[in-house]
């Protein structure tokens, strides 16, 4: 197994709070990796990191292999201009390029998909409008095209009804394709929110508590989903989650996540055997 | 009951404070106007609408058969295929076609008023309806498009035919340079600086007075069709186009010009939108409506998204006010006030934001009927903008459910279901 | 340059300056407290002026001769009417609106805007309204010896200065040291948890309305007495002029309305009076685009954090 993604370093305070330390962590190519921890441990700002919308303080992501060998995720957020810039060019150009048009959307051009945990969906807009909208960057959005629906348009407009129908199916919310997404119970909408993300076609598909508000069922079910994910789709998977029944039972390793800083990480059965990890949920005895 | 009695009253009471000083004592010079039985007939219509409406909401239970209060539980859609049956286009193109036979030079300007208003309906509806912007500076586009024609005809001899095409350029190019850096705000901050644009654009137009002839204004001439010119004698270096038929002059031409041209540009506008939200950047726009989180996490930039809605709508402002210009054969300043901007708005907002027919309709309205209540235009903006305000806090997202696209789905998949 | 030029445009934007910081207040708090632009506030202060007019004249016809007390009742009237006003306006626009989109309250504001507006066209009449001189005396200060030119501040001026400033003190202590300002602080940092400790959110919002539009008021009574006359369109100028002092000064801070307001004024001021006076309202509002494009947090703002 090799490395998709390498986060080093990992750094980032609001004002004077530092939200992460130092966070160091690899996701292997075709593994379930969770990130746990209390609430509060900076989780959701990995996560925010990783997929652009926080731009760390210092460190480095990377997301290895891809069309082009890898990419810097940092670098695709854009950075602040400096005054050193003015007398080299190409990096004021480069810079002032990836300032216009960086930002979370070029991290998931690159690869790497999300889900919300307060699920973000287009409540107005039908399901299958949802995993149409997901495919922008697949299909030609040239508005000439469109307009006079050529025949390639309407190739390509077909192919992503496939590719979002074939989601679909294997969500089991086929027969729900003409609804609007507001409309759906939670359940649905948490595994739509999933579609959705897999539709952009990611190397890497970030969780963001998938399983909140499911009930025993639903979330044993999703978790079966999530391990046919890795191994029939080769998905490789970076997980938030509390349900740690479900996290244990599916995950191929573990970030232990606590005040910002990353405690322990490793198997499952490592990870149950921690003692800080043990700490930092239950609260440790003075010594 | 008695309770309602007694809240209708205290609401009237404070309605009574509140229109007191403003309308019963009328300023005339440094001294008062009593004017005693305005504000007392004020509150009383107040505090009896209050009493009424409570009832008739909570006893009675008959504005739920109105739909008041149920909005939220409606759906806001319904799906289906979005064209309407080729029957209605039909009836539909042949009243608008046959509606100059109808309509003297009097009723057919207020037509062609009414088209551009719908015109520029559309073009706002792209921006604010279907991405969810809001441009309280859309007449700077308008203005943008109309001086486009004048001045260029003014220094250039510019033909109407190119400064149509010319005049959506301009207009979207200056959206453009002013979006790209604002339309990644805070939506609201969009709102203050498209309508700081605008009052710019109107000073600029105002105060350049070397240029722009100040609020003087610019003549235009009327457009010519392949060189026959409109006008009874010929002006422009063109043949007559009545002489050319050898028919009788009418001032009517001119007008029947107008009309079938806007009603074609209209159309096809129409058919734009219609394709363009059945298309990846017009489903882009609807997403990043409801949530841009969302679209930036798919990939989707939403600068160059929001960009291109909101330079598509300035170029449809732009070729609006070329056909203002066109129209009033004049164009000054204040034809672009930040009163136009709010109008158009309101058209979009009573249309329902995103509703194509709906935005129709409510140009319709707004044009026709001051001119059929000429003896209440004191009371036209003060009806528009209760309207506005009425139709914010019933129904947010428009009186009429939406239609959204119905997807068939692909032959294999569908197997599957069954 | 000449001094007393430099000198005189600088009071000339002292005294706008802070009546643009005035109204900013209202829309500096409501802003900061349910992040939404208040666009009716400048016709707020456009009634405010009517209010003023009306309470004067009314004062006149019953004889009243004390300069002292006519301002203040006048003061008291306009205040409390205006703050009426201000609280039925969120109370019928935006409060139905709490929890609706994103554009539902801006165009509600719109909407009431044009309401207000032609409210008064229709009951006052659209022409020109005026007051009578009430303060008049001026101080003149010497500011060069040799040709014996003034800076010019009439007392009025001084006193629109003072009562600015003093009202913003007032305010400022209030938002600081009492339990009401406790909790407006507390809305505006947390509306939903304010809630749940027990604060009646729904009440602090009116409170701070009601104080934007007292503020409003104190300006409009000011602005109204110095310059005399007005009309109903006098709001929507004021109210963008505002709105850019409240953005300069960084939206949601206090003290940055008073700052943008006097910088604002001040620096219009000195462009008319040095550069162009046709086309100050232009560089007004181009400073106002500037910096919601190049610095959207103003001067004291704290720029906004997306939460995800």
């Amino acid at each position: 197994m090799s490395a998709l993604l390498t986060v080093q370093d990992l750094t980032i305070r609001f004002g004077g709070v530092t939200a992460l330390q130092q966070v160091d962590f690899t996701v292997q190519a075709g593994s379930i990796t969770a990130l746990i921890g209390p609430n509060g441990a900076g989780k959701t700002t990995v996560f925010n990191c990783v997929t652009g919308f926080y731009r760390a303080n210092t460190g480095s992501i990377h997301l290895h292999g891809g069309a082009n060998g890898g990419s810097n995720l940092m670098a695709l957020l854009g950075e602040s201009l400096q005054w050193s810039d003015l007398w080299q060019p190409k990096r004021l150009g480069s810079r002032l390029y990836h300032k216009m048009f960086g930002g979370p959307h070029r991290v998931n051009q690159v690869g790497v998909a999300r889900t919300f945990q307060n699920i973000r969906l287009f409540n107005a807009l039908t399901v299958m409008e949802n995993l149409l909208v997901a495919q922008h960057n697949q299909v030609d959005s040239g508005l000439l095209s469109g307009l006079i629906q050529s025949r390639r348009f309407r190739a390509q407009e077909q192919a992503a009804l496939q590719r979002a129908s074939a989601w679909l199916r294997f969500f089991d919310l086929l027969p729900e394709a003409n609804r609007l997404a507001g409309e759906l119970p939670y359940g649905h909408q948490r595994r739509l929110e999933m579609a959705r993300a897999l539709c952009t076609q990611p190397r890497l598909l970030c969780l963001d508590e998938p399983a909140a508000g499911l009930n025993p069922n639903e979330t044993k079910a999703l978790g079966r989903l999530i391990l046919t994910l890795r191994d029939r789709f080769d998905m490789t998977i970076l997980l938030i989650e509390h349900d740690m029944g479900m996290v244990m039972e599916i995950s191929d390793h573990l970030v232990v996540l606590d005040h910002g800083e990353v405690i322990a990480r490793g198997t499952p059965e490592e990870i149950q055997r921690d003692d800080r990890v043990l700490a930092a949920y239950l609260g440790s005895e003075p010594a | 009951m008695l309770a309602r009695f007694w809240m209708a009253c205290r609401v009237g009471g404070i309605a009574l404070l509140l229109f007191a000083p403003i309308t019963g004592l009328v300023l005339s010079g440094y001294r008062l106007e009593g004017h005693w039985q305005t504000p007392l007939l004020l509150a009383a219509v107040v505090t009896v609408g209050h009493f009424l409406f409570s009832v008739l909401l909570h006893h009675l239970g008959g504005l739920d058969r109105l739909g008041v209060g149920r909005a939220a539980a409606l759906p806001a859609a319904t799906i289906g295929l979005s064209a309407p049956k080729p029957v209605w286009i039909a009836l539909l193109a042949l009243l608008t076609l046959s509606l100059p036979l109808v309509l003297g030079k009097y009723g057919l300007s207020v037509a062609i008023l009414a088209l551009i208003y719908i015109l520029l309906g559309l073009g706002l509806n792209i921006v604010v309806g279907l991405a969810g912007l809001l441009d309280l500076g859309f007449v700077a586009f308008y203005a943008v498009g109309a001086y486009t024609y004048a001045l260029g005809y003014h220094y250039f001899h510019l033909s109407f035919w190119l400064a149509l095409p010319l005049g959506a350029l301009l207009a979207g190019l200056f959206g453009m340079v002013l979006g790209f850096p604002v339309l990644r705000l805070h939506g609201d901050y969009l709102a203050i600086v498209t309508l700081g644009f605008g009052e710019i654009i109107r000073l600029v137009l105002n105060n350049w007075v070397a240029v722009t002839g100040g609020p003087n204004g610019v003549s235009v001439a009327f457009p010519t069709l392949f060189g026959l010119e409109f006008s009874r004698k010929a002006k422009q270096g063109g043949i007559p186009i009545h002489e050319f038929f050898g028919i009788d002059y009418s001032a009517n031409h001119r007008s029947l010009f107008l009309y079938f041209l806007l009603l074609g540009v209209v159309g096809l506008l129409i058919l734009m939108v219609i394709r363009l939200k059945r298309m990846p950047i017009g489903r882009a726009w609807e997403a990043l409506r409801e949530n841009e989180v969302a679209c930036r996490s798919l990939g989707i930039h939403h600068v160059t998204v929001k960009l291109s809605a909101f330079g598509l709508g300035a170029m449809v402002g732009g070729v609006g006010g070329v056909f203002f210009a066109a129209l009033q054969g004049f164009v000054n300043p204040s034809s672009f006030t930040f009163f136009e901007s709010a109008y158009i708005l309101a058209i979009v907002v009573l249309g329902g934001m995103g509703s194509t027919s709906g935005v129709i309709a409510a140009a319709l309205l707004l044009t026709v009927m001051p001119e059929l209540l000429r003896d209440f235009s004191d009371y036209r903006v003060l009806s528009v903008g209760m309207a506005m305000v009425l139709m914010m806090v019933w129904r947010p997202r428009g009186l009429r459910q939406r239609r959204r696209p119905f997807f068939a789905l692909p032959a294999e998949a569908a197997e599957r279901v069954a | 340059m000449d001094i007393y030029i430099f000198g005189q445009q600088w009071v000339n934007g002292l005294v706008l300056g802070s009546t643009y910081g005035l109204i900013a207040v209202g829309y500096t708090m409501v802003y900061g407290i349910i992040g939404m632009i208040n666009f009716a506030h400048g016709e707020i202060y456009m009634i405010s002026a009517y209010l003023t007019a009306i309470f004067l004249a009314l004062l006149g016809t019953f004889g009243l001769q004390s300069v002292p007390v006519v301002l203040v009742l006048v003061l008291l009237g306009t205040v409390l009417l205006t703050a009426l006003y201000g609280w039925s306006v969120e109370r019928i626009a935006y409060r139905p609106l709490r929890n609706s989109n994103r554009l539902a309250p801006l165009i509600s504001a719109i909407g009431i805007s044009l309401i207000l507006q032609n409210y008064i066209r229709i009951s006052q009449g659209a022409r020109n309204q005026g007051v009578p001189p009430v303060i008049d005396g001026v101080w003149r200060i010497p500011a060069n010896a040799v040709d014996q030119h003034f800076v010019q501040i009439t007392h009025l001026q001084s006193l629109i200065v003072v009562t600015a400033f003093a009202s913003m003190a007032v305010l400022t202590w209030i938002i600081h040291h009492t339990a009401l300002g406790r909790a407006c602080r507390a809305t505006q940092q947390d509306r939903v948890m304010a809630n749940l400790l027990g604060v009646d959110t729904d009440r602090i919002i009116s409170v701070v309305f009601v104080m934007g539009a007292a503020m409003a008021a104190v300006a409009g009574m000011l602005v109204t007495l110095n310059y005399g006359s007005f009309d109903f369109y006098i709001g929507f100028l004021m109210g963008i002029k505002a709105f850019t002092a409240a953005v300069l000064g960084g939206i949601g801070s206090l003290p940055g309305a008073m700052l943008g307001g006097v910088v604002l004024g001040l620096a219009e001021s000195f462009f008319a009076g040095f550069v162009n006076s046709d086309y100050k309202d232009v560089f007004a509002f181009s400073l106002l685009i500037l910096f919601l494009i190049f610095r959207p947090s103003g001067f004291l703002g704290v720029p906004e954090v997306e939460k995800v």
